[in-house]
């Protein structure tokens, strides 16, 4: 299992779509746009808008293409005829994605705290990175069941943008919502992206009625989309 | 002894029937070759008795409980994971069977399949052959009992063919059963012990090379196999 993870922990650091997409573009807009609009609130917005942006990116966008090639080529059939128990393979990589998630989103942090001199208490960074964990097992887990419905990467890459766009625009990641008309604010309240966010938000400034509102609700998420990819797993085309 | 036994194995797709009626045994120390023309259900035979899929009728019963841990299989599509290298392959199915290679088992591992200059390019990347050629390494790294091998020669040049025939006759010097798929009749006559052969779902004949080709009293296995696929 070790081996596995620490392998799986090898090649995702090699995936170039990691390094763009939730490494440097994070990084690189939250300093634009933090120095651009120049305010303390939303240097902390933008800084979290981005870490989520960077975990959505790598949790699921990604790993939804690396589950596709893998099951393509054969390989859950395979792992069907060995010995391992595919549950424990499911776990060891869905960890090293997830701690992949978790180290990018923590870069982007860093970066933040020094350029925008953040006020970074270690209890806020624990908040915060547990609920970067929730989020990102969440979203490793829903890609599982994503990459299950397509056969091919035009598909996916359809579905994928039809997915993670709505999620990433229908939050206050990059603005505020404040003047949205109601029936949005109500949508957004489905939206597991704005639940990491508000997680992320209310971590940092140690509020741990939201924190603990917004973990349990990413620990719901969590349950569906494993309750989802198990149900994927078991059907015959995976 | 019959490592794997399949009694009356029957597999429909979409009521179509894909597997009709078929008994089945793989003995110890043969190199068993499974022949048949495409879609006549080699693979299907091949993924039930593994237990990837399950037949709709009939039993299988395998010589050990374990059974799992004592088959090496290398499908069809050669399902190697993508951004891993050749030696990373290596270590990862090693590990899908408990096992944890150090450097030195890997290298002579690699030296095993020729492929000791491919060690770090991505196992994707490599040529077919040399993909084949690690395909049988992945399959054997536990060194199995029973070596499944699906269509292992396929849309390889002669070269390569004969380097994967050579690697199969080593399985077997090593006292390991092999079940291997194959078109190429020549293939089959020099490599197999015994072979069955398969039409529309069903078991046409069975026996050793020679005895075939005595039975049906043809000059090779190659007429053997225009026979039995003739067109009414």
């Amino acid at each position: 299992m070790n081996t596995i993870f620490s392998l799986s922990l090898k090649s995702a650091a090699r995936e170039p779509f990691l390094l763009f997409w939730s490494i440097l573009v994070p990084i690189g807009g939250t300093l634009v746009l933090g120095f651009l609009v120049g305010t303390s609130d939303y240097a902390i917005n933008i800084t979290t808008g981005m870490m989520a942006m960077g975990i959505l990116f790598y949790a699921f966008t990604t790993t939804v293409f690396s589950l596709l090639g893998q099951r393509r080529r054969g390989v859950y059939q395979l792992l069907k005829v060995t010995p391992m128990p595919l549950s424990r393979y499911i776990i060891s990589v869905s960890g090293a994605w997830t701690l992949v998630s978790l180290i990018c989103a923590m870069l982007v942090l860093m970066v933040g705290g020094i350029f925008f001199h953040l006020d970074l208490a270690l209890a806020s960074v624990l908040k915060m990175g547990t609920v970067c964990v929730l989020g990102a097992m969440g979203y490793v887990f829903f890609s599982f069941f994503v990459s299950g419905l397509f056969q091919t990467e035009a598909q996916t890459s359809i579905a994928t943008n039809l997915i993670a766009m709505p999620l990433l625009l229908g939050s206050d990641a990059f603005y505020s919502l404040e003047a949205a008309p109601d029936w949005i604010k109500t949508v957004i309240l489905l939206n597991p992206f704005q639940w990491l966010l508000n997680g992320l938000r209310s971590g940092f400034n140690s509020n741990n009625r939201d924190w603990a509102i917004s973990a349990i609700t990413l620990l719901i998420f969590l349950g569906i989309a494993l309750f989802l990819a198990v149900r994927s797993f078991k059907s015959s085309d995976y | 002894m019959n490592l794997i036994e399949g009694k009356k194995l029957v597999k429909n797709f979409k009521n179509n029937p894909v597997i009709q009626g078929i008994d089945f045994e793989i003995r110890q120390g043969e190199i068993l070759a499974l022949v048949g023309p495409n879609g006549v259900g080699k693979s299907t035979t091949i993924a039930m008795l593994l237990g990837i899929l399950p037949p709709d009728e009939g039993t299988i019963s395998y010589w050990r409980s374990d059974y799992k841990e004592h088959i090496g299989t290398q499908l069809q599509s050669t399902p190697f994971f993508e951004g891993y290298s050749a030696r990373e392959n290596l270590k990862l199915f090693a590990a899908l069977y408990h096992i944890n290679l150090n450097d030195v088992e890997i290298e002579k591992k690699l030296t095993d399949c020729h492929l000791e200059e491919a060690g770090k390019t991505p196992a994707v990347k490599l040529s077919i052959g040399q993909q084949k050629r690690l395909a049988i390494g992945v399959t054997t790294v536990h060194r199995p009992e029973l070596v499944v091998l699906d269509e292992p020669t396929a849309g390889l040049d002669p070269r390569s063919r004969y380097e994967i025939k050579e690697m199969i006759n080593d399985l077997a010097k090593n006292n390991q059963t092999v079940l291997f798929s194959s078109h190429d009749m020549e293939e089959v006559e020099k490599l197999a012990n015994r072979l069955i052969f398969m039409n529309n779902g069903k078991i046409i004949d069975q026996g050793s090379p020679a005895e075939l080709i005595d039975k049906h009293q043809v000059e090779n296995l190659e007429l053997l196999y225009l026979k039995f696929t003739e067109k009414n």
